[in-house]
Order: C-alpha cells, then sequence, then structure tokens
C-alpha cells in the first residue's frame, strides 16, 4: 500500500490525508494510527483514479473525447458492482439514468451533514499558460500564392522576419569628417582630465573647490569666534598667516661630531673596572688562609678566521693571602693593564665584532 | 374479423406496447429530470473530499471534462465510499473495545477511546472486497534480525 507514497505527490497525499482525518473524525473516530490513516488515503486516492479511469473508457468507447454524466455513473456501477454492490446492479437492460448508485448517492447526500474541508485550496496542478495556437491559413483569410502549401497550415510569420534585407554600408570618412571627430576627441579628453582634477581636489578636502582667500576669510572669522567666546588667545586656534607677513627663522642644524675612537669608547669602562677591582682586594681580611677556587678557572676562547685567538683567564691563580696586600695589588693592576690592552688589540683589529666582547 | 382480430390483436399489443413505452418514457423524464436536479443541487453541497484534489487526481487519469458537476459527482461517490468504509471500521472498533478479556480482568483497557487501528480497517475493507495486510514487523535495516556471524559490514 505504502509503495506509490513516493511518487512525489506529497501535496495531493497530504491534503487527502486531513480529508480523510476529516471523515473519520466525522464517522466517530476519536484518533487514528498513522499507518491505517495513509492506507485509507491510498485506497481512496486509487478509487478516485479508477473511477476517472474507467468514465474516461467509456466516453472513448462511445466516441466522446469528453465524459458526461452518464459515464461517470457507468463507472460507479463498474465500481460498486466490483466493491458494495448497488441496487439493480444484477439486471442487464436497465437505464443508466435510474441506476441505484444514483439513488444511494442522492439518499446519502440528503442524510449526511455537510462536512467540508477545513481550509480552502489552490488549484494545485499549477495550470501553466499555454500559448494560443497560431490560427491557419484559412481563419486568417491570407493566400500564400502557393498550390503545394494547404490552407490548413498556420499562418507565415511576418515577413520582416525572415526576409534579407540591405546591409548598411559605412560611407567612406572624409576629411572634415576627420577634423571634426578629432576636435570632438580632444574635447573629451580635456573634459575628462578637468573632471579627474575635480575629484582629486573634492578627495582632498571639503573646501576643495572654494578659493583661497574665502578659505582663509572663514579661517579668520572662526578665529575671532573662538577668541571672543574665551578669556585668553589661543594661538593654536588663531588663522594661519599668509606667507611673507611674519619672519620664521630658519632652524638651524648642529654640527657633526667627530665619532670617538674605540679606545676612547672603552675608556671609561676600563677605568671603572679596575677601580672596582682595587676596592675589592684592599677589603681583604689578614686572618684568611688560602681561598682555593671551588671552580676550576673558566677560560673563554675567540677563534676567527684571520684573527689571534686569545685566552682570558679569569681568577688564574690563587690568591695567597699571607703575602704582602700591597704586592697583591700592584700584581693585579699589571694583569688587568696587560688584559685591556689585549681586548683592545684585538678590537683594533676587528672592529665589526665589537659586540660580541 | 381476421383483419380486426389481427387488428384488435396488434392493437391490444401494441396498446399495451404504447402504454408502456409511455409510461417508461414518463419514468425515464422523471429519472433524467431527478439526475439533473441532484446535479444541480451538488453545486450547493460542500463534500469533505476537495474539488481541486479531485481534479487533480481525475485529470492524472485522462479524465478531463470542464463540468464542475461530474467533479463534485466523483467527490460525493468518493466520500460515501469513504464514509462507508470508516462507520464499518467504527463498528468493529467497538465490537473490539467492549468484549471482555476472560484471561486477566486486570488488563483491560481503562481507556475506552475509539481508535481506527490496521485490523479493524482490514476487517471493514475486506466486506468491500479489498485486501488489505500491513506487515508483521519493520526492519530498520537490511542486517537486523541476521546472526552476527552472517552480517556483511
Amino acid at each position: 500500500m505504502s509503495g506509490a507514497s513516493g511518487s512525489g505527490d506529497d501535496f495531493g497525499r497530504a491534503v487527502a490525508r486531513a480529508a480523510v482525518a476529516q471523515a473519520l473524525e466525522a464517522a466517530g473516530f476519536d484518533c487514528a494510527h498513522r499507518s491505517a490513516v495513509d492506507a485509507v488515503v491510498d485506497i481512496l486516492l486509487r478509487y478516485i483514479t479508477h473511477l476517472g479511469r474507467s468514465a474516461a473508457f467509456h466516453a472513448n468507447l462511445a466516441g466522446r473525447a469528453l465524459a458526461n454524466e452518464l459515464d461517470v455513473i457507468q463507472a460507479l456501477e463498474e465500481v460498486g458492482a466490483d466493491t458494495d454492490g448497488f441496487a439493480g446492479a444484477a439486471a442487464t437492460g436497465h437505464c443508466l439514468v435510474s441506476s441505484g448508485v444514483v439513488r444511494d448517492l442522492m439518499a446519502f447526500v440528503d442524510s449526511k451533514d455537510e462536512v467540508p474541508f477545513a481550509r480552502p485550496l489552490p488549484r494545485f496542478p499549477v495550470q501553466r499558460v499555454q500559448p494560443q495556437p497560431t490560427a491557419s491559413l484559412a481563419v486568417a483569410g491570407r493566400e500564400t500564392g502557393m498550390r503545394h502549401v494547404p490552407e490548413w497550415l498556420p499562418v507565415f510569420p511576418d515577413p520582416h522576419t525572415y526576409v534579407s534585407t540591405e546591409v548598411w554600408v559605412e560611407p567612406p570618412a572624409t576629411k572634415d569628417r576627420v577634423d571634426k571627430v578629432e576636435q570632438v576627441r580632444q574635447r573629451r579628453k580635456a573634459e575628462k582630465s578637468l573632471l579627474s582634477l575635480q575629484q582629486r581636489l573634492a578627495m582632498a578636502g571639503a573646501d576643495g573647490f572654494r578659493p583661497v582667500a574665502a578659505v582663509a576669510q572663514d579661517n579668520a572669522e572662526k578665529g575671532k569666534e573662538i577668541q571672543a567666546a574665551g578669556t585668553k588667545r589661543n594661538p593654536f586656534l588663531e588663522p594661519a598667516l599668509p606667507p611673507g607677513e611674519k619672519y620664521v627663522s630658519e632652524v638651524d642644524m648642529p654640527p657633526e661630531k667627530k665619532k670617538p675612537s674605540v679606545l676612547e669608547a672603552f675608556a671609561p669602562a676600563i677605568q671603572a673596572r679596575t677601580i672596582k677591582e682595587f676596592d675589592a682586594g684592599a677589603g681583604l681580611d689578614q686572618n684568611q688562609r688560602n681561598i682555593v677556587p671551588k671552580e676550576r678557572a673558566r677560560v673563554h676562547l675567540k677563534i676567527g678566521f684571520g684573527k689571534k685567538p686569545f685566552a682570558a683567564a679569569l681568577n688564574s691563580r690563587a690568591l695567597d693571602l699571607r703575602e704582602d696586600p700591597s704586592f697583591l695589588k700592584e700584581e693585579a693592576k699589571d694583569d688587568k693593564k696587560r688584559r685591556a690592552g689585549m681586548i683592545l688589540r684585538a678590537s683594533m683589529e676587528n672592529p665589526q665584532e665589537l659586540p660580541q666582547l | 374479423m381476421m383483419n380486426n382480430n389481427s387488428g384488435g390483436g396488434a392493437g391490444g399489443p401494441g396498446g399495451g406496447m404504447g402504454t408502456g413505452v409511455g409510461g417508461g418514457g414518463d419514468g425515464r423524464h422523471d429519472d433524467e429530470a431527478a439526475l439533473t436536479e441532484f446535479l444541480s443541487s451538488l453545486m450547493d453541497y460542500t463534500p469533505t473530499i476537495p474539488d481541486e484534489l479531485v481534479e487533480h487526481y481525475l485529470g492524472r487519469s485522462g479524465f478531463h471534462c470542464p463540468d464542475l458537476r461530474l467533479t463534485r459527482l466523483v467527490a460525493v461517490a468518493t466520500q460515501k465510499f469513504l464514509s462507508d468504509i470508516a462507520s464499518d471500521s467504527l463498528q468493529h472498533c467497538k465490537a473490539r473495545v467492549a468484549a471482555p478479556i476472560k484471561d486477566n480482568k486486570s488488563k483491560q483497557p481503562k481507556d475506552r477511546r475509539l481508535v481506527l487501528t490496521m485490523d479493524d480497517l482490514s476487517k471493514a475493507l475486506r466486506e468491500h472486497g479489498v485486501n488489505l495486510k500491513h506487515a508483521e514487523y519493520f526492519a530498520d535495516s537490511p542486517s537486523a534480525g541476521m546472526a552476527p556471524s552472517t552480517r556483511e559490514e
């Protein structure tokens, strides 16, 4: 039963389902299973289709293109004989007008109350506007003038759709015409450039089309209004002065200084470091014995192409506190000087690697 | 005599035929008038099945007629068919609800609503010459109900 549900006629089935539900409710049912309603809908649509097919068959059998009420009654008799049966179905020579099917329908209409469909429906098989068939030659009253064309054929289309017409040939261009075209082209070019200039001015500012004097006058008026409103004069709100009214001194650029050498640049840092080392050495306690470093002294190597490798040893020797502190000072001073000289020589040879030191 | 007899004999049956034909003609005219009146009264009767639905399915079946009275006639006939099925199903439903369950009285449904089921519908349709059978169960997938070893996944 449900095989025909996927026929693409969902709207018709939905309308039929609503009609069936209304009829079942009118019959006295409180509710219904969905499968039962679908089965009734399918039977209902098959019944209508069967009636229409049978009525059309009887009309065609009688040689008519359109069916009338007698064809419908005969179709109803056929369907009724197949299903319910009706009064007088066994008789063979009865008249269709006095059929028992019609009497049953009359009794049904008289006995049952109207239960109209809940909502008005549109004519849902959308009727496309069909083009009117073209009138024949005989109807239009035209003559073709050709014997082999019968009169029942449709009329020919309008002659302008198929008659060949002359092709318009452009006349050769004369010298005056060329001059006029050139003038028009130049005029268009000038107008285009002027228009682009105006657009550029408009893009530059809202007052682009106004003359400079008017702009200056407006600015002066604005400045006066602001001055009247405030007690003190605001120099930032004053209008711009025209050129040449007030002398403005030129800004003097400072002269370029001489670039310092590497030794001059590093001298303060070297001096500060040596002073700090001496201060640390002077504050040693006399009671302390030998201070052996816990870690081996680190050796920093810098190796490069075309450069002399040098090694700087920090804490290169253990301090013997039993020696004289003044001797320690002198020795530390010589060591620092030697190390600073090595660094400076290396930096002079490779000035580009100063940040890496 | 013979002519008379024959005439009378002919006249007798002829009169009988005339009376019969005349009576039949009057009855036929009455039936035609009744049919015409019935078809015209259908224009005032609004069936449950809308005309647009009937026109659509009649057109699909090859029945084309501009007369709205014929469409209404088919709609009324279909509504009568539907009403007969519904009334028969209602009788079966009432009989099913009213029948007591002897096995267990506690299982008797307290809800006495009249619900159209496929069983009631199939019984009613069988009386109208339509054999309706619904599926015993529905499989949600082709492999449902099969042994796990035979399933092809």
